[in-house]
């Protein structure tokens, strides 16, 4: 039966509980994460699941992708090897807070940095290892070629994302006329879109290629040649821990050292056994006791290259099946914007 | 002796309960501080930023979140209340079908009952979301249910009364990409409507049943007796007696399927959920403050119904004596 | 014939409706046979045997097969969810029967030791068994284990909150209603979200609770509130008798309520208590929502990879599910009245 004065009492608890909740009064605490996951022996790697180009599955269980390898190229670093991973699904929507709730060291996967994100999340970034941007997908027979053709359309969109935002800002400074219809992740707003929900799917460049490559019939789909937005792609990691942060950021600039030094997973070996050049061997353990400083093994960057790879090659690894260009993401003596922070 | 101990039990466990909140209020404290997340409800005066497919009160990007939060609100609540109605409808038909002497018409009833009850919820809606409405016709081949009532994959589009500069009645037209004016009920909240509403009168059908099962018969032999109409019997003797086992429980349904609306955050229609569990909380990064306000609003309205349902059984009853 | 006219014909106004339904019925009955035998695809295997995006697609489903029942577990492990569901599978039945000797311990190693060995068995890590992360964990197996454990643990959780509320100390009884009652008031999605979202911001940062492990406490917390009420319900409905007799026995609390009052109280409330288990059966799709693949969460997964997509894969997809579902629920809610009925028999000839 109902009673009233039951369900009064719940409801006066609960507010009471959660008001109780907001009650802020510091407590000091230290984290440490790299003591953590040597401890552990494994690093619990944050991804998001089937996104083509960053994060598969294969037939046999095994997952690859972009995101993957950076995933494996700290745990190369910090564990010596790459495949020490424990992988922790996540949803886009409800990333950032299973990030900050813990039980992931790193997250690795697309997310785009911004100035709110990183002012109050309580999340740090690790450095760009991806520039991308905001791109369309619309269907050939609509006759649709460029942004300023979808006055009026509907557009699908992940949520939570900064391509929610992004369009909204994009349309509305414009003054187009649109509605919106938001999906949990990109995987579902596709799909919507596909099944005729939308006009248009709009997400970054990079996994939007690789989803329309993989459809039944790519070519009934054009992505539009216009971007909106810039997203600079960056790890994330916990705040409150900066060596951890030290360590995640050096392991990804790594990948872009070995790139212009000229190393690669087949070459590194026989390169460390020879090489009189004092920055690579201080890179490669050789010399200077750089890992050490960081609290990790000598041959860290070593096993980083010799296992994943450098950053041109994990690039063509995952990206060039997908038919996409290195643009901006070429090395900067080869005209894009990837500078590695040198070794001394 | 007994008594006493009684009362040191209490104290033991009230300090049990308090030092367990303090505890987990501590940590709490302690892990936010360190994530260095702020704290505190100013973020709902924030600029959103983010569009709302569907909005009953005036809404841009411009607005606050607070507005946002309004938005998603009233989303939430006329889901709810289509829904109730909807079931309402379904399940006193189908209840009232299974005690009809055709035998056919009670079979298909209870055939109805035992097909839309053993299936999940979600996976009904997914069916109509994914599968039924999916196969509607695309806009330039819609359907016409009469001239002003088109049905089409993005949703169905009627006439609605518009405001701008005097009353006026706009009907939908045909736009570059899909029909303008008038007013439209996206896919998502069809097919919500209509996997909320089937489930739940299964439920409803049964509590009508055994509602009007739980009239005596000698009250409707009395009736007859007395020489009413069998329609008369059943308004004047058999309903107001089985509302009275039917409003409890229904009134529990009533609350599931308000609960239930919440699902929508599985498919894309913007309820408190996904407002502001999926885009909000991403947006700002406060997890105690929104799922505060998410918890408040459920409990809220919880109380509320059952008080109003309380009340309104209380009426009933008196008016039964 | 006499059958006929007294259940269909038996007025004008009855006869009418029946010609309709009948109607109605046989058209609906053709569309279906179409939409489900003929128009179907049912041969071939891979993405290309289904041409017609539209028709109904089984080579999806025997494709999709070892996913949808045990997600991504590796296949040279499945052994274990084998092993385990089939040990559990026979210690169910063996409890079943009637004529069973040592039922009693049947039932201690079903409701006390299994859980925990087959919890060890599918995790790994322990005796040589490769380590199995809960994340790869999916389709029939998860739902199986989520009912499962969920049950198991809210059932234990539920009596003691419903003898809380009984309790004749104040404080206690007023924690346990508030409780109860407010988590009665919040969605099960939502309850997920918080729990997953928050119960880490709760905890001391060296203790972590993985987000299958976060999912099935906010399933338990849930849970076990409803199973308070049932059980309260069945100890309300006990004549204030067996609670004086019992004291009048010299039993103690525990006694009293362990031998005398929780055993008729859990028979009077077990109706109920299988209707919250089939809701909770139910409920468990929700598990896709924050990214845990049960079985409708693999279906869905499997339906919109790019090569499979369309309208037909994923309505196959639906199709199998809901008749799992729906087989698993129709028989679980038919036992339970007929032992409902069982029972009333029996009280009635008792008094």
């Amino acid at each position: 039966m109902l009673q009233l004065r039951r369900n009064w009492h719940g409801l006066a608890t609960g507010a009471a509980a959660i008001g109780a909740l907001l009650v802020i009064a510091p407590v000091k605490a230290q984290a440490d994460t790299l003591s953590e996951v040597l401890e552990r022996g494994m690093l619990r790697c944050a991804v998001i699941e089937a996104s083509p180009g960053f994060s598969s599955i294969d037939a046999n269980g095994r997952r690859y992708g972009f995101d993957i390898d950076n995933c494996r190229t700290v745990a190369a670093a910090v564990l010596g090897d790459a495949d020490a991973i424990e992988y922790v699904p996540i949803n886009p929507n409800t990333a950032f807070t299973t990030l900050q709730s813990g039980g992931v060291d790193v997250f690795p996967g697309g997310a785009t940095w911004t100035f709110l994100r990183d002012a109050s999340l309580g999340l740090d970034y690790t450095g760009v290892y991806l520039y991308a941007g905001q791109g369309f997908v619309v269907r050939r027979a609509s006759g649709v070629s460029r942004i300023a053709d979808l006055e009026g359309a509907t557009v699908c969109v992940a949520q939570g994302t900064t391509n929610e935002q992004n369009l909204a800002d994009y349309f509305r400074a414009r003054r187009m006329k649109y509605s919106i219809v938001t999906f949990a992740d990109v995987e579902r707003g596709l799909n919507a879109y596909l099944s005729d929900r939308c006009d248009a799917f709009t997400t970054e460049i990079f996994s939007l290629a690789g989803r329309v490559v993989a459809l039944r019939n790519p070519g009934e789909h054009v992505i539009l040649g216009e971007v909106i937005s810039r997203e600079p792609f960056s790890g994330l990691v916990r705040q409150g821990d900066p060596r951890w942060r030290d360590i995640v950021f050096w392991a990804f600039n790594s990948r872009l050292a070995a790139e212009e030094f000229g190393l690669t997973a087949a070459n590194v070996a026989d390169v460390r056994a020879m090489t009189e050049d004092a920055e690579i061997r201080r890179f490669l353990g050789v010399e200077g006791g750089f890992g050490e400083k960081l609290g990790l093994r000598g041959d860290w960057a070593y096993q980083i290259v010799v296992q994943v790879g450098n950053y041109g090659e994990v690039f063509a690894r995952h990206f060039e099946p997908l038919g996409l260009q290195r643009g901006l993401n070429a090395l900067w003596s080869e005209g894009g914007l990837m500078i590695a922070m040198p070794y001394r | 002796m007994r008594r006493n101990s009684a009362f040191w039990l209490q104290c033991l466990l009230g300090l049990g309960l308090l030092a367990l909140l303090l505890l987990v209020f501590r940590t709490t404290q302690a892990n936010l501080e360190l994530l260095g997340v702020q704290s505190g409800f100013d973020f709902l005066s924030r600029k959103a930023g983010f569009s709302i497919a569907q909005h009953l009160i005036p809404y841009s990007e411009d607005s606050p979140i607070r507005t946002a939060l309004g938005v998603a609100i009233l989303n939430t609540l006329l889901l709810a209340v289509f829904c109730i109605a909807l079931a309402s409808i379904l399940g006193l038909l189908v209840g009232v079908g299974r005690l009809s002497s055709n035998w056919l018409v009670s079979r298909l009833s209870l055939a109805y009952l035992e097909l839309f009850r053993n299936v999940p919820v979600l996976l009904q809606i997914f069916f109509w979301y994914y599968v039924a409405l999916r196969a509607l016709p695309s806009f330039q081949s819609s359907l016409f249910i009469t001239d002003y009532l088109v049905l089409n994959n993005r949703g169905l589009y009627f006439p609605f009364i518009e405001f701008s500069g005097g009353l006026s009645i706009s009907p939908p037209a045909m736009g570059r990409f899909s029909y303008e004016g008038g007013f439209y009920l996206m896919p998502e909240f069809l097919a919500l409507w209509v996997g909320l509403s089937l489930y739940n009168a299964s439920y409803i059908s049964e509590i009508v049943r055994s509602g009007f099962e739980s009239v005596p018969r000698g009250q409707l032999e009395a009736g007859a007796a007395l020489g009413l109409r069998r329609r008369a019997v059943l308004r004047r003797v058999a309903f107001p007696q089985a509302l009275r086992a039917i409003l409890p429980p229904l009134a529990t349904v009533y609350m599931n399927m308000f609960k239930a609306t919440s699902l929508a955050a599985a498919i894309a229609y913007p309820e408190i959920v996904s407002v502001f569990v999926g885009t909000v909380n991403n947006l700002v990064g406060r997890p105690v403050e929104v799922m505060a306000v998410t918890l408040a609003f459920y409990a809220g309205v919880s109380f509320l119904v059952a008080w109003l349902m309380g009340r309104w059984n209380e009426r009933v009853m008196r008016r039964g004596q | 014939m006499a059958w006929l006219a007294r259940n269909l014909f038996s007025s004008w106004m009855n006869s009418a409706v029946s010609v309709v339904l009948i109607g109605a019925m046989g058209w609906l009955a053709i569309k279906l046979f179409q939409w489900l035998i003929l128009d179907a695809q049912w041969a071939g295997s891979g993405p290309g045997a289904c041409a017609d995006a539209q028709a109904l697609c089984w080579p999806f489903v025997r494709a999709r097969w070892p996913q949808f029942l045990y997600g991504l577990y590796p296949a040279e492990e499945v052994w274990r969810i084998n092993l385990g569901l089939g040990i559990g599978l026979l210690l169910g039945v063996a409890l079943a029967i009637a004529r069973m000797p040592a039922r009693r311990w049947i039932a201690a190693l079903l409701f006390l030791a299994y859980p925990l060995l087959a919890g060890l068995l599918f995790r790994g890590g322990v005796a040589g068994l490769a380590p199995v992360e809960t994340s790869l964990w999916g389709g029939f197996f998860l739902t199986l284990v989520v009912a499962g454990s969920v049950f198991w643990v809210s059932l234990a959780a539920g009596v003691l909150l419903a003898l809380g509320r009984q309790s004749h100390l104040p404080l206690l009884r007023q924690a346990c209603a508030v409780w109860i009652e407010f988590w009665r008031a919040v969605p099960v999605l939502v309850l997920l979200f918080v729990v997953i979202i928050m119960l880490p911001l709760f905890l001391p940062s060296n203790i972590e609770i993985d987000k299958l492990g976060r999912a099935m406490i906010a399933f338990a917390i849930l849970m076990s509130t409803y199973l308070a009420e049932a059980v309260r319900g069945g100890l309300q409905s006990l004549p204030a008798g067996q609670y004086e007799a019992a004291r009048a026995l010299g039993l103690s609390w525990a006694q009293s309520r362990l031998h005398v009052v929780l055993p008729q109280a859990l028979v009077v409330a077990l109706p109920q208590i299988t209707g919250n288990f089939i809701g909770l059966f139910k409920e468990t799709t929700v598990l896709l929502v924050i990214g845990l693949f049960d079985l409708l969460g693999e279906v869905q997964r499997a339906a919109s990879d790019p090569q499979w997509l369309g309208t037909g894969t994923t309505a196959t997809g639906y199709l199998f599910v809901a008749a799992f579902f729906w087989m698993a629920c129709f028989s679980l809610s038919r036992a339970s009245a007929r032992v409902e009925r069982r029972m009333a028999r029996y009280r009635a000839g008792m008094s």
